[in-house]
């Protein structure tokens, strides 16, 4: 294989991979801005998602029908956890919903270990008969292919909603400023709720994605993500929407280049670079790439 | 149509406003002075919804303020343009004005009254693409003003509007506010610029340290020696 | 005001509580004896964290980092060289002779610890909040990923079994005793103080002249260094340590423990550890009955969200038990009045 196919491949893999990260990260960011809290039962939320679509899709739903209904049972999850979890600690100080957070982690992944059994499942909702197209010796998986272009899409879609539409810059008000938003008279329960739908319905669609590039899901594969797109949101700039995003592509690919690097018996170590990464990033410039040095949201 | 009465806020152990009593009628411009931390704009927020009295009543047109969230507030006709503007400064000029009519569901309406606000302050039509935090003081406190007018309110209540503006500009929004008054809109605006202020103003009152010391017409306040002394530099 | 020491009341209880370990020690089942083993071990992660966290106010969940680094420092050595020839291949020669007692592996584990400590405590803990928390959560990964990958010096995923039981009530009660009684003597005196000044606000206790970066270094090492003692306990009692024994349900579990004992109540942790295990275990047992495992996490989960809810500040909030309701609560419990302070 030549080195370019290499470099191709390799590409297409690190945009699809951060693709993923960003549709995470954007969720979590979204939920940080409007809420200001720090939600790492994001991931479960990923989870929920795959596994809703499994279970539709093993009951012998179309495939369209699995993949929205397990998208949706994301959102749902994410309006119970947001009405039950959290706004009940609303005002209160970072750390708290942060470990609360926690504990909700624990609840959405034993839940599902109860429910489903800890083992990992196969997950072939999206697998092709041919898996790749062949350009010349160039090998360009399907699945890649698939995520990067429905991720454009759906942000696309984001992007509209938030710069175009009333609800959507009511949630940038809110991001911005708490205080005013009130004295407007933004209705912040409407604008909250709708921030963590959203943010789940993303959730859903990376889980989706997430499960059809592993190939498996289990019950504690939400965790290593959320932790990755708090890094990705540390990197393009912790609470824009903009900076999740690239902060999620930044993250792909330095993760591919980082394992495209390393001698193979050092692979492991990927994950615990990335925190390397996010820590380096907090010494030398912790605003990230696109933030601001005082991007403090005014309450 | 406004009543305020035996009005108690505290900030933890702090008693910030220890029973204050006043009125405002209909059309009127109301002012109130007094130095920093004489509780001006806890009163202001405690009219918007944003603080909660521990006792006392705030009555708009027979309804009660005090256990209402600022939501129903504004839908029940009453605007704030707090201290220090806090406009969006993310969002553009365009995105804070219509986010001013967020409760409003006449797009039409909404358009028209946009043009309306820039025709106030004309200083913004070129600006309605900027984004907020861009702009400069005199234009923030401006947006400011106009967001709040976007909800048409019956009454708007304005925390400090000169604070840090160039004379000319505070003329100028002291131009605007008599013309609001001339339309109908009833003021109730909170000042250190004593004199400005009782220049427009119909009544004011005195505050200082959490009670109102002084009331009455504008004329009074104007000419009374306490006033000149501390506030009129008389 | 300076109220009389109670030392015939410390006297006392300690020596009360020297019996009880005694019988424990000698003629509990083993069943029991790790329960109490365990129970102790916690209360020192407690104890050490709210040390961190409920005092100073620093969110870490990266302490049980620690803890790995003291287990597998006992683990590697207390293993016996034969073992640790055949295993542990990546370890230099004079390291793989060593075969050392309990207390010594302690010690080096909570000095490596310290050393540690300091080294990441200087970088990560000019952060703030959120950020402090996660890059705390790093450092735990780190330590995870490190001793997954680390094969020659800690077998990687399959752990380190068979090592000696070295831990027991005595060891473990001691080092309770030890954690409690340093965090309780650092807490009341100026330290104590400055500690909590920063929690409340870092900024006007600067102002004050209160060198936060070094108050949240000495409360950063202290946590580790008791961590660690617990870790090489824990090692030695369990007689295994793998890489996942010392991650994300252990971090939680510790912080459940603390917030519902009260962040910066002492008392708080030791009660609520004591509560949390003896719940724990029947939970256990209530599974296996079942055969429905998991209950006691979503329980325990679920407890701390109430707590947080309605009870923010936990069970004792900051308070610690006082002399008066101690005597008051011995006097109901044991039916006597003869308690005199």
């Amino acid at each position: 294989m030549s080195y370019t196919s290499y470099l191709i491949q390799q590409f297409v893999n690190a945009l699809s991979l951060g693709s993923i990260y960003a549709l995470v990260t954007i969720g979590l960011a979204m939920v940080f801005s409007v809420l200001r809290l720090i939600n790492f039962a994001h991931g479960d939320l990923m989870m929920v998602g795959a596994y809703g679509i499994l279970v539709l899709w093993k009951a012998g739903a179309p495939f369209w029908l699995a993949i929205v209904g397990g998208v949706v049972a994301s959102g749902v999850m994410g309006l119970i956890m947001e009405r039950f979890a959290y706004r009940p600690l609303r005002g209160a100080a970072d750390m708290t919903t942060l470990l609360t957070s926690f504990a909700v982690v624990v609840l959405l992944e034993n839940g599902a270990i109860l429910v489903f059994g800890p083992n990992t499942r196969p997950f072939s909702i999206l697998r092709f008969s041919v898996p790749t197209y062949n350009l010349n010796g160039t090998l360009i998986s399907k699945i890649d292919l698939a995520t990067v272009i429905l991720t454009l899409c759906t942000l696309l879609i984001l992007a509209l909603f938030i710069k175009r539409t009333k609800l959507g810059i009511s949630m940038r008000a809110v991001a911005d400023d708490l205080t005013a938003s009130r004295l407007v008279g933004i209705k912040l329960n409407r604008v909250m709720v709708t921030a963590f739908f959203i943010g789940s319905l993303f959730a859903g669609v990376a889980g989706l994605f997430w499960g059809a590039r592993a190939g498996k899901i289990d019950p504690l594969m939400g965790f290593i993500p959320v932790v990755k797109a708090f890094v990705a949101a540390v990197i393009g700039g912790f609470g824009s929407i903009a900076g999740a995003v690239l902060g999620g592509y930044v993250l792909g690919f330095a993760e591919v280049l980082f394992a495209g690097f390393l001698p193979p018996n050092y692979s492991g170590y990927r994950d615990a670079f990335v925190f390397v990464l996010l820590i380096l990033i907090l010494l030398v410039r912790p605003q990230g790439i696109l933030g601001s040095r005082t991007r403090e949201r005014r309450i | 149509m406004l009543q305020v009465k035996d009005l108690e806020v505290y900030y933890g152990h702090i008693r910030a406003l220890k029973g204050i009593t006043f009125h405002i009628k209909k059309g009127e411009i109301v002012s109130v002075i007094g130095s920093n931390g004489a509780g001006k704009s806890t009163t202001l927020m405690s009219i918007a919804g944003l603080i909660r009295p521990s006792s006392g009543s705030i009555d708009y047109l027979e309804k009660d303020l005090t256990t209402l969230d600022p939501y129903t507030i504004v839908r029940s006709g009453i605007s704030m343009c707090p201290e220090g503007r806090r406009i969006f400064s993310n969002l553009t000029v365009r995105e804070n004005l219509i986010m001013g009519a967020v409760q409003r569901k006449d797009k039409k309406g909404v358009l028209k009254d946009i043009d309306w606000v820039l025709s106030l302050f004309p200083a913004l039509k070129d600006r309605l693409g900027q984004i907020g935090g861009t702009l400069s003081g005199g234009e923030q406190q401006m947006l400011a003003i106009s967001r709040a007018l976007m909800n048409r309110p019956p009454l708007l209540l304005l925390d400090e509007p000169s604070l840090g503006l160039a004379p000319f500009l505070v003329k100028k929004i002291f131009e605007v506010i008599v013309n609001l008054k001339k339309n109908g809109t009833t003021v109730l605006l909170v000042e250190q610029n004593a004199k400005q202020a009782l220049d427009i103003a119909d009544r004011g009152y005195v505050m200082e340290t959490g009670y109102i010391s002084l009331e009455g017409t504008s004329d009074y306040l104007k000419h009374h020696e306490k006033v000149q002394a501390a506030y009129l530099g008389g | 005001m300076t109220d009389k020491k109670p030392v015939g009341l410390i006297i006392l209880s300690l020596v009360v509580l020297g019996i009880i370990v005694f019988f424990v020690n000698t003629f509990a089942n083993s069943y029991i004896k790790r329960v109490a083993n365990l129970m102790m071990i916690y209360i020192i992660l407690a104890v050490s964290l709210n040390l961190l966290t409920g005092f100073t106010g620093i969110v870490s969940l990266g302490q049980i980092g620690f803890m790995s680094i003291g287990a597998y420092t006992s683990a590697i050595l207390t293993l016996s060289p034969r073992l640790k020839y055949r295993w542990l291949i990546g370890l230099p020669e004079w390291l793989q002779s060593v075969h050392m007692h309990l207390f010594p592996a302690m010690l080096i584990g909570g000095i490596l610890s310290v050393i540690i400590a300091l080294g990441v405590g200087y970088v990560i803990l000019r952060l703030r909040g959120v950020y402090i928390a996660v890059a705390t959560l790093g450092f735990l990964v780190i330590v995870k990923v490190m001793a997954e990958n680390w094969i020659g010096v800690t077998r990687g995923g399959r752990g380190i079994s068979t090592l000696p039981g070295y831990t027991n009530l005595w060891w473990t009660t001691g080092a309770a005793l030890v954690t409690i009684y340093v965090v309780w003597r650092l807490v009341k005196s100026p330290y104590g103080r400055k500690m909590t000044a920063i929690r409340e606000h870092d900024l006007a206790a600067q102002s004050v002249g209160v060198h936060a970066p070094k108050i949240r270094l000495l409360s950063f090492t202290v946590s580790a260094f008791f961590t660690s003692i617990a870790g090489s306990l824990w090692a030695n009692l369990i007689g295994v340590v793998s890489p996942g024994s010392f991650y994300l349900w252990l971090t939680l579990l510790i912080i459940i423990m603390m917030v519902v004992g009260g962040m910066g109540s002492i008392t708080g942790s030791v009660v609520s550890v004591i509560g949390f295990t003896i719940l724990l275990e029947w939970l256990r047992n209530f599974e296996s009955r079942v055969a429905v495992y998991g209950i006691h996490y979503i329980l325990f989960a679920l407890i701390f969200m109430l707590i947080i809810i309605f009870r923010p500040q936990g069970l004792f909030g900051t308070r610690e038990i006082s002399r008066e309701q101690l005597s008051e609560f011995m006097r109901r419990f044991l039916g006597r009045g003869k308690i005199r302070t």
